[in-house]
């Protein structure tokens, strides 16, 4: 059975990249059969990367959220799920080449890194509040990287208008107010999620672990993010942070949600699992 | 296949000429008949400011297509103008694969004009209505009316603005998401600024401010428009509140300077602002651009903006043909198939099917040489019975027109169930 999860293993990231290809073949060079292709190919991806995390539950005998690359290969799934959902709603069928290129980037770390353990090798993680700690979590983080994408869109349109490049990508994006409004939904429900998350956080964690510290270098980093979205929300309206300000806000937001946590992975004490 | 087109268009005459040819759909309700009458067994007169076309099934073969056109010229009084070097005329399928350009849009003067599929529409209707449309005309018109929509949804023939009044709007729905909920602002009016004016208007903008140095010109495009008139010294104030400027005036000063844009996005909670300055010299600042959420664009980038999807435009021309020679096989399929030969060979094959399908089960209920006669037995039945059907459809194409032989064809066809596999 563990070959089956490696051929999974293998067949997930080519999927993802080849979904990328279209979307991005889409996205450049208006190709017609990538377009056609495109959303296809991605719902087939999401259909056999469930299947994989199912079976792998199944298998393994404990959920794919019990070490960090595990969880990127479910973030890599969830941001598809999250975008193939906005696609579907919104009607704008163009623009998935950086949700899918982030997936794929998660999709291939967790294939390489992520190993096959039966049960748990944690014990701690043996909890049913772990299920809505990480699955917010998900949440919350994809909600952020899909805010990145739309401020990277809009900043894309934005040069396009100033420069007058009325190109094939112009063609393809839609309207700055949708991005904008987009964007805002996303960083809202990214806000909620990781404020879900911070409280099941504190009800758990200090149960759970002997060793709990509230200087924990992964609660720190959560709470640092979670305050300057937090900030960046409130003090949107009032002071005029919108338009190209909440674009770029999305994306430096992001880098410094990636930097923080890469560094909290590494520096924490009880909040490990590799 | 005795069809027929003659016609004039914008690659033959000028428009000087073409105007003079030009029937409205009244007009083509009282000629028609007239002209199958005198030539025709079916009819339709298409005619539009860029064409004026007939396509027709002869009534026999002493028709000269020259007489048709003169007919046509005569009809309008156009002889000092339009003569037989104006006019193209094609036949049989040429005629059909024309037809066929026309109405998905790659035969009009702007590539992929929308407008031309309706009027083609509105062109066989009238004839319909005249009685005047047949087997074949019928045919080739669905063919037609399947080929433009075709070309419409499966590529983007018609996609993207053309005309620099629609860049305008264009550009505008890619910064703003519902022109609705939007504010305009018209300065001055020339004609590109009223057109975007109008389209804007269409698009269901909110509300239009109109400022003029004219108090009367102003006043009568509100009416038009159902804008609002305010005076010049207002705009600055105005801009506050609008989403699109659009600016057209001759002077020799700028309208907005930087300053005053400068404050009115600091007042306007920065949201996004788009003017359009078509105004020669310009009307704004060229600096006004430097601001953030401002999105300053003139002629040039409307321009370039129509160039870009007209060239997006050309380059599906090749899907198109590739679409029109699907259509136009399928055409020639359905031709051939009512012709009298494929009608015959068919039934009798398909009999022949059943003949040898049924003695097969009693193979091995005769002896070889009782089964030989048996089989020799039921083939001249056969043949006994299909034999004045034979006889008839083969007459049924002497003398008779074309129309009413494929008309007795596919009766035929539907009788003994031929076109089912």
């Amino acid at each position: 059975m563990l070959l089956v999860l490696k051929i999974f293993k293998l067949v997930l990231p080519v999927l993802y990249i080849t979904t990328s290809w279209l979307y991005g073949r889409a996205f450049f060079k208006d190709d017609a059969l990538a377009r056609r292709l495109k959303t296809k190919f991605l719902i087939l991806t999401l259909i056999l990367h469930f299947i994989y995390l199912a079976f792998r539950t199944a298998e393994l005998k404990h959920p794919p959220v019990t070490s960090v690359f595990e969880l990127l290969c479910v973030l890599g799934f969830s941001l598809s799920l999250a975008y193939v959902l906005i696609e579907t709603l919104t009607k704008i069928k163009n623009t998935g080449f950086f949700a899918l290129l982030i997936s794929s980037i998660l999709v291939v770390i967790a294939g390489i890194f992520s190993k096959d353990i039966y049960g748990f090798e944690h014990d701690v993680l043996k909890n049913e509040l772990l299920a809505l700690h990480v699955t917010s979590a998900l949440v919350g983080y994809s909600a952020f990287a899909l805010s990145a994408i739309y401020g990277l869109l809009y900043i894309m349109l934005y040069h396009k208008l100033r420069t007058r490049t009325f190109d094939t990508v112009y063609k393809n994006l839609p309207n700055l107010e949708i991005i904008e409004s987009l964007l805002y939904k996303s960083t809202l429900v990214g806000f909620i999620a990781l404020t879900f998350v911070i409280i099941v956080g504190f009800i758990w964690l200090p149960r759970a672990f002997q060793n709990f510290s509230y200087a924990d270098a992964k609660l720190v980093g959560t709470f640092i993010v979670w305050l300057i979205y937090g900030s960046w929300l409130g003090i949107r309206r009032v002071k005029n942070f919108t338009g190209k300000k909440s674009a770029v806000m999305s994306i430096v937001g992001f880098i410094i949600v990636f930097v923080l946590m890469a560094f909290a992975n590494v520096l924490s004490g009880f909040h490990r699992f590799y | 296949m005795d069809l027929l087109l003659v016609g004039i268009n914008h690659k033959t005459a000028c428009v000087e000429i073409r105007e003079k040819i030009y029937y409205t759909l009244d007009e083509v309700e009282n000629v028609l008949p007239e002209i199958v009458q005198m030539f025709l067994k079916e009819g339709v007169l298409l005619s539009t400011c860029n064409r004026t076309e007939l396509y027709g099934v002869l009534k026999s073969e002493d028709v000269k297509p020259e007489d048709l056109i003169n007919f046509l010229i005569a009809k309008k009084g156009a002889g000092d103008f339009a003569n037989l070097s104006h006019f193209y005329i094609m036949r049989s399928f040429d005629a059909v694969r024309h037809l066929l350009e026309v109405a998905s849009g790659i035969d009009s003067m702007l590539i992929g004009d929308v407008q031309i599929l309706g009027q083609v529409k509105d062109a066989y209707e009238v004839a319909v209505k005249c009685g005047v449309v047949g087997t074949i005309l019928h045919e080739v018109f669905h063919t037609a009316f399947r080929t433009g929509k075709r070309a419409k949804s499966e590529t983007s023939i018609s996609e993207g603005a053309v005309s620099v009044s629609y860049a305008a709007v264009e550009l505008a729905e890619k910064i703003f998401a519902d022109l609705s909920k939007k504010k305009g602002m018209l300065i001055g009016a020339g004609e590109t600024a009223e057109l975007t004016a109008k389209h804007l208007v269409s698009r269901g903008i909110s509300e239009l401010y109109i400022a003029n140095r004219t108090i009367e010109r102003a006043e009568k495009l509100a009416e038009q428009f159902n804008g609002k008139v305010i005076k010049l010294d207002e705009i600055p104030d105005k801009l506050v509140g609008v989403d699109i400027v659009i600016s057209s005036v001759t002077v020799s000063d700028y309208i907005l300077d930087f300053n005053q844009v400068k404050n009115a996005m600091s007042k306007r909670a920065n949201k996004p602002l788009l003017i359009i300055d078509i105004g020669v010299p310009r009307n704004v600042d060229p600096k006004v651009r430097e601001i953030e959420n401002v999105f300053l664009e003139d002629i040039d980038s409307l321009e370039s903006i129509a160039k870009a999807n007209y060239e997006r435009r050309l380059s599906e021309i090749p899907k198109v043909q590739h679409i029109i020679d699907e259509e136009l096989k399928n055409f020639i399929k359905w031709y051939e198939a009512h012709q009298v030969a494929p009608t015959i060979k068919l039934l009798r094959d398909r009999f022949e099917e059943i003949r040898k399908l049924e003695i097969e089960k009693y193979r091995n209920k005769f002896s070889p040489q009782d089964f030989e006669k048996v089989d020799i037995l039921t083939k001249s039945l056969i043949n006994k019975l299909l034999h004045t059907p034979t006889v008839n459809i083969r007459e049924s194409s002497n003398g008779k027109p074309e129309s009413e032989r494929i008309k007795f064809i596919q009766f035929v066809r539907e009788l003994f169930g031929l076109d089912q596999k």
